[in-house]
């Protein structure tokens, strides 16, 4: 799956007539801008690890929802243990809008898949902004992706490092 | 209605003012009666202070919680023309006061009040003139149990599809991660998103019929 579809995607659903606009398709988007910058990352780490895509796909279905949130709770909150904390030194803020925009999204996506409550509903521009903050997490993610801080950041998503 | 709808209900009223900004509301009164009139019905309703009992606010003494019935009674006193398109000056500008009063009285907590200060500060920053109308604000936890605050910032209607608001805004959100975490704020996630005033408004009356038809 292409993150950069399941982006476009969103984006091209938040930007819909807004006479056809309903709760459930909001609320799609919402979640599609999550799976598109998951995928973004799951995809990032798959292909550090192996140049084979068999093997690349696996890893990738390696990654945790709760994990990958853990991760990026770390260097959003500097909260990093060795070994990360070495090799990631004075978090580059780049690292920082992807870690924060991950987190964010995980969140926005379980209101949008789970809280039916009317409290929790989206609305179009609410709906717009979320997929716009994607666009700009992938961005910076493109900048920061094949730097020391980029790859420790992905594999700590991947591999639980034992405090030590 | 329950505790927690009162909760929600009155953060999102009392936050949407931008409260801590006017100290001394006599002196802002100009500026007070514009924010007054453009943002009566987000605030101005009688679900803001429906569920509130006093006497459910253990920690205040016995004349602060006679008080605190009075700023009550007093705030819904206003009510005549709230929340209509016929929203008169005088009247908004009081019961905005009234608000204040019940705001100062009611809010106690060290860390709603540095949320919302960094908030505040941020959004009326010249550099966004205009751009920002109040915001609401939710503590509550996220999926995984975390403290989490949920911000909404409210924004004028015609920025909704403005591309330079749009592309400016994620530099904001960047901001005030940073702020909140320099503030000590770090423990909580900060968990944002945008909505402009004519959604916030269409938001609360829909929760508000869902609410009196539960």
């Amino acid at each position: 799956m292409n993150p950069h579809d399941l982006l476009k995607h969103a984006e091209s659903i938040a930007l819909s007539d807004p006479a056809d606009l309903t709760q459930s398709i909001l609320r799609r988007a919402v979640s599609t801008a999550y799976y598109a910058i998951f995928h973004l990352l799951t995809e990032s780490g798959g292909a550090k690890l192996s140049t084979h895509a068999a093997v690349r796909q696996t890893l990738a279905r390696k990654f945790d929802h709760g994990r990958m949130v853990k991760a990026s709770d770390s260097v959003v909150k500097k909260t990093l243990k060795e070994p990360l904390k070495s090799l990631i030194g004075s978090i580059p803020a780049e690292l920082a809008i992807v870690a924060s925009t991950f987190k964010e999204m995980q969140s926005h996506r379980h209101k949008a898949d789970y809280d039916t409550r009317s409290s929790s509903n989206f609305t179009l521009i609410q709906t717009i902004q979320i997929a716009q903050q994607v666009r700009t997490a992938f961005e910076e993610w493109d900048k920061i992706k094949d730097t020391v801080a980029g790859e420790a950041y992905v594999l700590s998503m991947l591999i639980e490092f034992p405090d030590r | 209605m329950n505790s927690n709808r009162f909760i929600a209900n009155f953060w999102n009223a009392t936050t949407i003012l931008g409260p801590w900004e006017y100290e001394n509301p006599d002196a802002d009164r100009k500026e007070l009666d514009e924010f007054a009139m453009k943002t009566a019905r987000l605030w101005w309703r009688v679900e803001t202070v429906d569920g509130m009992d006093p006497a459910s606010f253990k920690k205040l003494s016995d004349a602060e919680r006679q008080e605190l019935t009075e700023l009550k009674r007093k705030f819904q006193g206003t009510f005549d023309g709230g929340g209509t398109e016929s929203v008169r000056k005088m009247e908004a500008r009081d019961a905005l006061v009234q608000m204040y009063k019940l705001i100062g009285k009611f809010v106690t907590s060290l860390e709603t009040i540095t949320v919302a200060k960094v908030l505040t500060e941020i959004i009326r920053d010249k550099k966004y003139s205009g751009w920002f109308l109040g915001f609401s604000m939710v503590f509550e936890n996220d999926w995984t149990g975390d403290p989490a605050i949920w911000v909404i910032l409210i924004v004028d209607d015609k920025l909704g599809s403005d591309p330079i608001f749009r592309r400016d805004y994620s530099k904001i959100h960047q901001l005030i991660h940073e702020e909140l975490s320099s503030k000590g704020v770090g423990e909580r996630s900060v968990i944002m998103s945008v909505r402009t005033n004519g959604e916030q408004e269409r938001q609360l009356e829909i929760e508000q019929r869902q609410g009196v038809a539960a």
